[in-house]
């Protein structure tokens, strides 16, 4: 029981102490599971990382649930993943209740629109990033004028576009053998 | 019965999103289409919220939408169920991590994925800026202050690699001064 209490609190301040989710989450793990608790390895950690990335869900939970389960097996994944989401869910529910009512306040209201700008902005630069890393063909350029042109002028679910376009991967994937 | 559906549309939106970060956000641009929620606004809020606080951004968006959706038991609910298909996932790999390390169909897999992803997010941007633009109006103060700041944040991101928690922080100083 204390094992668990000590896993629950470890990963409840990996979850406490990340801004942004995501390889953020890299330094705090590392310091609260391998350098305190040593339960896994710096390799383990990467290692899970870079299988969370490729999983559907979230990345610092899934990271997270992989060493669970490498520390105590199933119940490890579950109170890794339940710990590392309990800071979120009481820091945004407290948060989203005091903010009700407050957007009908000029100064708040004027305050989220200039937020929303640079939140436009900051999609703008990922969108950059993840169509340079992500488009390296024709059959790139066309899968990703397809998607979005179905999603934004059709109102496609995305949910109906992520397990075509991994088949198609799988079809046309020009390689043969082991290029990454 | 606002529980069960978004109980259902996250467990979807947590099987269906790939990539961390922001990858839920283009799921629930399509619920705040769908349902009478939350608006596209609103969700952009949400995403600032969501940076600039500590925890996973899945997790907090899908507390924040949760909330929004259906109080304190629906941010519970909306989080839990974007984690389930991601933790069973691990669950199973955990049993068989170097077998799923080794396996060849991923890079074929990614092959289709990227390109889409990227769309994915880049409808995000379009739907944002759509947003902002709305937010913006037809009077001249906010066109100019809107144009201004959106040109600001989009040369900070890229020149200095701001964190985005500056970048809102920021934003919101501006507002206390300036109209939008």
């Amino acid at each position: 029981m204390k094992r668990y209490l000590d896993m629950f609190w470890a990963f409840f301040k990996v979850g406490l102490f990340t801004f942004g989710g995501g390889y953020a989450m890299i330094p705090i793990a590392k310091r609260e599971i391998i350098e305190k608790k040593g339960w896994i390895s710096e390799e383990q950690l990467m290692d899970y990382y870079g299988i969370a990335q490729v999983s559907m869900g979230i990345i610092a939970i899934n990271t997270n649930a992989l060493a669970g389960y490498q520390i105590a097996k199933k119940r490890g994944a579950l109170i890794a993943a339940f710990a590392t989401a309990l800071p979120s869910i009481l820091i945004i529910t407290i948060i989203a209740m005091a903010l009700e009512g407050l957007f009908e306040l000029a100064v708040i209201a004027n305050m989220f629109k200039a937020i929303r700008v640079v939140v436009a902005a900051l999609i703008c630069h990922t969108t950059l990033i993840l169509a340079k890393k992500g488009i390296l063909d024709l059959f790139g350029i066309v899968l990703f004028l397809v998607s979005f042109i179905v999603m934004a002028f059709f109102n496609v679910s995305p949910i109906y576009i992520v397990l075509p376009s991994a088949l198609l991967g799988m079809v046309f994937y020009p390689y043969r053998g082991g290029v990454s | 019965m606002i529980y069960l559906i978004l109980f259902v549309e996250f467990l979807l939106i947590g099987t269906f999103s790939v990539g961390g970060g922001l990858a839920t956000l283009p799921f629930l641009i399509n619920l705040a289409n769908k349902y009478p929620w939350f608006d596209q606004a609103t969700l952009m809020d949400m995403v600032a919220i969501s940076e600039s606080t500590p925890g996973p951004i899945g997790i907090n968006m899908a507390t924040y939408a949760g909330y929004v959706a259906g109080g304190i038991p629906g941010g519970v609910i909306a989080s839990v169920s974007v984690m389930i298909t991601g933790l069973l996932v691990m669950i199973i790999i955990g049993k068989s991590l170097e077998h799923f390390k080794s396996s060849s169909w991923l890079v074929k897999v990614f092959y289709g994925l990227r390109p889409t992803i990227a769309a994915l997010i880049a409808y995000a941007a379009y739907t944002m800026l759509k947003t902002v633009i709305s937010d913006m109006g037809v009077e001249t103060v906010p066109i100019i202050s809107t144009s201004v700041l959106f040109a600001l944040a989009l040369f900070l991101i890229i020149k200095t690699k701001i964190s985005p928690i500056l970048l809102i922080g920021m934003a919101a100083m501006i507002s206390l001064v300036v109209r939008f």
